[in-house]
């Protein structure tokens, strides 16, 4: 199956093989992610045991976007690791796998109509890489990468979840110690969507906030009373593109240096 | 005037969103820009404006049931009791600053009044309708930034209700907020730039330390939507001999693009403050 061929096909029965081969179940909640794994591969089929066929141009508006996610990672990948050209290439090939994968997901789900529920590209690509690396680098290297990896996923859920906290206290001016409270309250048991895109925080009024089950606890009479009143008005969904993170800068950050990386590395 | 007596003075409409707010919120959700756009989408020649959208343009898209002075008067509140976290107030102290907050409020609300009076409503031009938006993003701003913010009746009356120690402690309080939020907003700038520049967490806590030692919270961003190029700007400010060395020698031209670019939005920036400091 490749890119080259006038249509693809994708098997459905080809495709729960693949999802669980790339090993992507997350080691937190690997229930709720086989459940994902299982959507992702059998809901685009449709009917049971149809083949669905997507034609490469369909596949191009998602491709270039993901390249670029690519590309951010590659760098970060070299950054960490310094590997030899061989090392790198097949890192490479196993990201360049996944965004594909990636995109035929998105091609299918657009065909659908459906404009959210996308899966998080970047965090199926992090995972594909951070495996990929695993059989490629040398385990200690492999273990840093881990470890950086961890450490950029917690900065930008602490990142969210301390966002979320600035919103909620220009509502309800918390005092020093209910900020603290209301975000250790968040940061404990936060929702994936509320870390995906930092750009939705630009946003007061359409920020995602805790359910009020979370917040009512701890906050005070008059604040409850305001929260009692508070409309829910849903949290912004900028779309795909937006949630790659690839756009909140715009022409300030084309990236086109990392971009100019040879493909094959002097060893 | 007591606050029941506000909230029962001035006719704000209020309650269930109309059919532009529902357009509004469609546009903000698909990650569009402010409003000119939307509407020239709706109708290619005349927008229709009524008093509902002015007062929803001002007070901002409506989150709660309450209407707009209902909310100021709750936010009074809120602030009152933020004072009082710092030390019980006297009946005496409490009187003064919601007489003061109060006044800020009568302020304001004279300001969008003087501003719906002569507002046109009804079908307008394009034209129009971008002199429309011109006239009231000021008015937006002020209502953005909180109508005690720094520099209004109500700040100046803490200033000479508190006593010495209330104050000290009431300061120090605004400032560990000030600082609480510019840190938040700090991390999800260096976050969000992360996405297409991803950093090692050495970089990653040098960047973030560089920027808290060197830079000051401001007291108020503008648009919520400028808070992460406004850390960006500050950062614009801090010089390249403490910054470059933070970075890999191709990821700096990228870093140095984006404080180019935020250096760029002075102006703007500057244009905040100066509505921010007005009255």
């Amino acid at each position: 199956m490749t890119t080259s061929s006038r249509l693809v096909r994708v098997p459905v029965i080809a495709g729960v093989l693949v999802s669980l081969s790339v090993g992507v179940a997350r080691a937190d909640n690997p229930i709720a992610e086989g459940m994902r794994m299982l959507f992702r591969s059998f809901a685009p089929a449709g009917q049971a045991g149809a083949n669905v066929e997507i034609a490469p141009e369909q596949l191009v508006q998602f491709l270039g976007p993901l390249k670029k996610l690519l590309t951010a990672e590659i760098h970060f990948f070299r950054k960490i690791c310094h590997p030899n050209a061989e090392q790198l290439a097949a890192v490479r090939q196993t990201g360049e796998q996944e965004i594909e994968s990636i995109a035929r997901e998105y091609a299918l789900l657009q065909r659908k109509n459906q404009h959210s529920g996308f899966p998080d590209a970047r965090d199926l690509l992090m995972r594909a890489m951070e495996k990929g690396v695993a059989q490629i680098m040398p385990a200690e290297v492999a273990e840093l990468y881990s470890e950086e990896l961890a450490a950029r996923r917690e900065a930008h859920a602490h990142a969210a979840t301390a966002m979320m906290t600035v919103v909620i206290d220009r509502a309800y001016l918390l005092s020093p110690e209910q900020f603290d409270k209301v975000h250790s309250a968040i940061a404990e048991q936060p929702d994936p969507q509320w870390l995906r895109n930092l750009q939705i925080y630009l946003y007061d009024e359409y920020a995602p906030m805790p359910g009020p089950n979370l917040l009512r606890p701890l906050l005070s009479d008059r604040q409850r009373e305001i929260l009692k009143s508070r409309t829910d008005r849903g949290m912004i969904h900028f779309g795909w593109e937006s949630d790659l993170g690839l756009q909140m800068w715009g022409g300030g950050m084309e990236l086109k240096e990392l971009d100019e990386y040879p493909r094959e590395e002097t060893p | 005037m007591s606050r029941q007596g506000y909230r029962g003075q001035y006719a704000f409409s209020g309650g269930a969103p109309s059919l532009c707010m529902l357009l509004l919120g469609t546009i903000v959700l698909a990650g569009a820009r402010p409003v000119e756009a939307q509407f020239a989408a709706v109708a290619a020649n005349r927008i229709q404006v009524t008093d509902q959208m002015l007062e929803q343009w001002v007070f901002g898209h409506q989150v709660s049931q309450q209407n707009p002075m209902t909310q100021m008067l709750n936010s009074l509140e809120l602030q009152i009791d933020l004072v009082a976290e710092c030390g019980p107030l006297t009946e005496s102290q409490r009187v003064k600053l919601e007489l003061a907050g109060l006044g800020d409020i009568h302020r304001f609300v004279n300001s969008f009044e003087a501003f719906r009076s002569t507002a046109p409503v009804g079908q307008i031009t394009i034209e129009e309708y971008n002199e429309l938006h011109q006239r009231l993003q000021p008015l937006q701003l002020r209502y953005k930034a909180g109508l005690h913010r720094p520099g209004s009746l109500f700040q100046k009356t803490i200033r000479s209700t508190l006593d010495d120690e209330q104050f000290a402690t009431f300061s120090e309080y605004v400032a560990a907020r000030r600082k609480r939020h510019y840190e938040a907003i700090v991390k999800a700038t260096i976050a969000s730039i992360e996405q297409q520049l991803p950093l090692t967490k050495r970089q990653r806590e040098k960047l973030i330390q560089v920027i808290l030692e060197k830079t000051e919270p401001p007291e108020y961003y503008g648009h919520s939507y400028y808070q992460y190029h406004l850390v960006l700007f500050q950062a614009s400010q801090v010089g390249d001999a403490e910054l470059r060395p933070i970075f890999l020698e191709n990821e700096w031209p990228v870093f140095q693009g984006l404080l180019r670019q935020a250096g760029g939005m002075r102006q703007q920036f500057r244009q905040f403050q100066e509505i921010q400091s007005e009255e």
